[in-house]
């Protein structure tokens, strides 16, 4: 998925197709290896550091998210929300520092959910890296994840930026060579099996999926 | 030799070939060779026999694999560790340990295939011409994780520097090790003798490792 999307920070989200999309749909003359980038299209900021000065709140805020991802550990470079209080109730990933609230369990809930499903894709095939959507209402967050961590979009309104650019899905993400998944080493299998299944009973998918790596 | 015969003279052989392979699966990896150099190796792998069960991470996974010679009659069982590797200076990829330890004289630790950085197109662009020619081509960029870069782009929020050390991301690269020999977990030994001199023969390698100053 060849697709840029340039989120300007902090005035809400603006969405437009990067002239590269049009040009050269595949991707194929663009050099980087990046399948989806996320950011203002301006590489020139890589290694520039953010200043010191936030306060106290952003940091409650980051410890709550360490200990809800416990399978990503404290990975997590994020681009959450710009801070829109009021209007964010439908957006996914908007954590407080207050763990009682039910609406930040849900959240907590979904991103969850997603992390499951990416943590068994690369548990399962061989990947350089996994996207995948979080969707609620009317907005929509992309997630990439990789060995090293995940990185996540700000919500993006999908029924308002009707620009938003979709393209079929490169060959990139999944290494090739390969004639069917890779299989789980039987030790693993079952406790695999068992922690997931148990974890989330709604994604009966998953207990189909491992069933059918146990025939031997 | 069919299947059923093969259960019938060796008992216990199909049990033991199905934990390291799954029927119709197979992958197949390039990795460089190390005895000659500028050639690959073609390793087959089907089951893992160890999966870390993190998502993030080393990632490793443990494979029994066949290597598959030219003339296609030969062959032999190897062990492949394929891992993400962490790609930061300092560190050093387990081959070239390997490698120079054995350019030392050190015994009981295992002799080395082949190595490598897996690339993007993991040797695609070899698949049409691979029994007549092994030999390796500039196969392109390594297989890495974007991460770490995307970490420090200005559109991250709520990061602070000290923040930002305490995420720990560093880059990470996938690498094969392949080795000779492939062996059974420590648990499956058949007596106390075979235990004695497995953990033994061990103790020495890892003995002569530390004393051997190749630095």
């Amino acid at each position: 998925m060849q697709l840029r999307l340039r989120c300007s920070h902090g005035t809400g989200p603006v969405v437009s197709p990067d002239d590269d999309f049009f040009t050269d749909p595949a991707g194929l003359e663009n050099t980087t290896p990046l399948p989806l980038c996320f950011g203002d299209g301006d590489d020139s900021d890589e290694d520039e550091e953010e200043e010191d000065g936030e306060g106290e709140e952003e940091e409650e805020e980051l410890k709550y998210l360490d200990r809800i991802m416990y399978s990503w550990g404290s990975r997590w470079p994020h681009s959450f929300d710009d801070g829109q209080d009021g209007e964010d109730a439908h957006r996914p990933y908007r954590f407080t520092a207050d763990p009682t609230l039910d609406i930040d369990n849900r959240r907590v809930a979904a991103l969850g959910q997603n992390a499951a499903y990416a943590e068994i894709l690369m548990t399962r095939q061989f990947r350089t890296c996994v996207f995948s959507l979080s969707i609620s209402g009317r907005f929509v967050r992309f997630l990439r994840w990789d060995r090293e961590g995940v990185v996540v979009s700000q919500a993006v309104d999908y029924k308002a930026d009707l620009s938003l650019p979709f393209s079929g899905p490169s060959p990139l993400p999944r290494t090739r060579n390969v004639v069917g998944t890779s299989p789980l080493s039987p030790r693993v299998m079952q406790r695999t099996k068992n922690s997931f299944v148990t974890e989330l009973p709604s994604t009966s998918w998953i207990n189909s999926a491992c069933k059918g790596t146990t025939r031997a | 030799m069919d299947q059923l015969s093969m259960q019938r003279d060796n008992p216990g052989l199909i049990d033991k070939v199905n934990e390291h392979y799954q029927e119709e699966v197979i992958t197949r990896l390039l990795v460089p060779s190390v005895e000659r150099e500028g050639e690959l190796v073609q390793v087959l792998v089907s089951r893992p026999c160890f999966t870390s069960r993190s998502p993030t991470g080393r990632s490793t996974r443990g494979y029994w694999g066949v290597v598959v010679k030219e003339n296609m009659q030969e062959s032999e069982v190897v062990f492949v560790k394929d891992v993400w590797r962490s790609n930061v200076e300092g560190v050093e990829r387990e081959g070239d340990i390997l490698r120079r330890l054995h350019e030392k004289g050190v015994r009981n630790i295992p002799p080395l295939v082949a190595h490598g950085d897996v690339t993007e197109d993991d040797g695609e662009s070899l698949c049409e011409s691979f029994v007549s020619s092994l030999t390796k081509v500039d196969v392109g960029v390594a297989q890495a994780t974007d991460t770490d870069k995307l970490a420090r782009k200005r559109w991250v929020v709520s990061l602070t520097k000290k923040e930002r050390r305490k995420l720990g991301i560093s880059p990470r690269v996938h690498y094969r090790l392949v080795t000779r020999k492939a062996g059974y977990p420590l648990e499956t030994f058949s007596g106390s003798k075979e235990l004695l001199e497995g953990t033994h023969g061990a103790y020495l390698g890892g003995f002569r490792c530390l004393s051997t100053s190749f630095y």
